[in-house]
């Protein structure tokens, strides 16, 4: 029951702020709808018996990701041209593109027959988590941590300046 | 909260994620966009770990939030500093004055 209340919620905070994303002619009011849309996604995790998921969306995602994109949007803008910056040209084609996905993805979702039994939600604990990167997964989380490292110090070589 | 609830969620944030990529002039606003489409697909994978038959199925839905994660942190930062020095180089980053091809 207040389940219910959450999921709506959340889900509000997510569908609002990608359409005032969409929609808004700031660029500062985009950047703070995603914050939002980040926010409302941690919470669905939560919902969704991950809250070591929330904590690594809310400290990586909203924390990380859209600060460093605020950086680059103060480093790439002068401030008066701030409040007009994005304005959405062909927002017909987004509208006929918004609808024809949803469409049908809407119609193939209420084909399905979902399985109405599961097993019992529990969380992931983040120790198992621990151990399946350290085991099975032990591939991925190197060269995941290496495509990391290469992105940095790549972007860092891109904006230095070179005598 | 069935699945099915979760997962016109995430697709209505998909398909806002690919409207707000195609109609928006600023790059910035753009990489906004595919940051929308990304979480979207993470919280896809999140519902089906959730809703899972088997334990393994649900650990790996976690992993792969996990993964996806740090993945859009690295295209970030690249899509970023891309455009750090585009706006060095051409003054602007509206994807309407980028025009030429080879500065």
């Amino acid at each position: 029951m207040g389940e219910m209340f959450f999921f709506f919620f959340f889900s509000a905070l997510i569908i609002i702020g990608a359409i005032v994303i969409l929609v808004s002619t700031n660029l500062l009011h985009v950047i703070f709808s995603l914050f939002s849309v980040l926010l409302g996604v941690g919470g669905l995790y939560a919902l969704l018996y991950a809250p070591f998921l929330l904590a690594v969306q809310l400290i990586v995602y909203a924390g990380g990701v859209n600060v460093l994109i605020l950086f680059a949007t103060m480093l790439t803008k002068k401030i008066e041209q701030l409040a007009n910056s994005t304005s959405s040209s062909h927002w017909r084609s987004g509208i006929i593109i918004i609808a024809g996905f949803f469409g049908i993805v809407l119609f193939f979702l209420q084909k399905m027959a979902w399985p109405t039994i599961s097993l019992i939600p529990q969380e992931v604990l983040p120790s198992v988590l621990g151990l399946h990167f350290l085991q099975g997964y032990v591939w991925a989380f190197e060269l995941v941590s290496f495509v990391l490292l290469a992105a940095l110090i790549g972007g860092l070589l891109l904006i230095t300046k070179r005598d | 909260m069935t699945i099915d609830m979760f997962l016109i969620v995430s697709t209505l944030l998909f398909v806002l994620g690919i409207a707000t990529f195609v109609t928006k002039k600023s790059a910035i606003a753009m990489l906004v966009g595919i940051e929308l489409m990304i979480n979207a697909a993470a919280l896809n994978f999140a519902v089906f770990a959730r809703y899972a038959l088997s334990e393994a199925v649900r650990v790996t839905g976690t992993i792969w939030v996990l993964f996806i994660i740090v993945v859009a942190v690295a295209e970030a930062v690249v899509v970023l500093s891309v455009m750090i020095y585009t706006y060095k180089n051409q003054g602007t980053t509206e994807m309407d004055q980028l025009t030429k091809l080879h500065g």
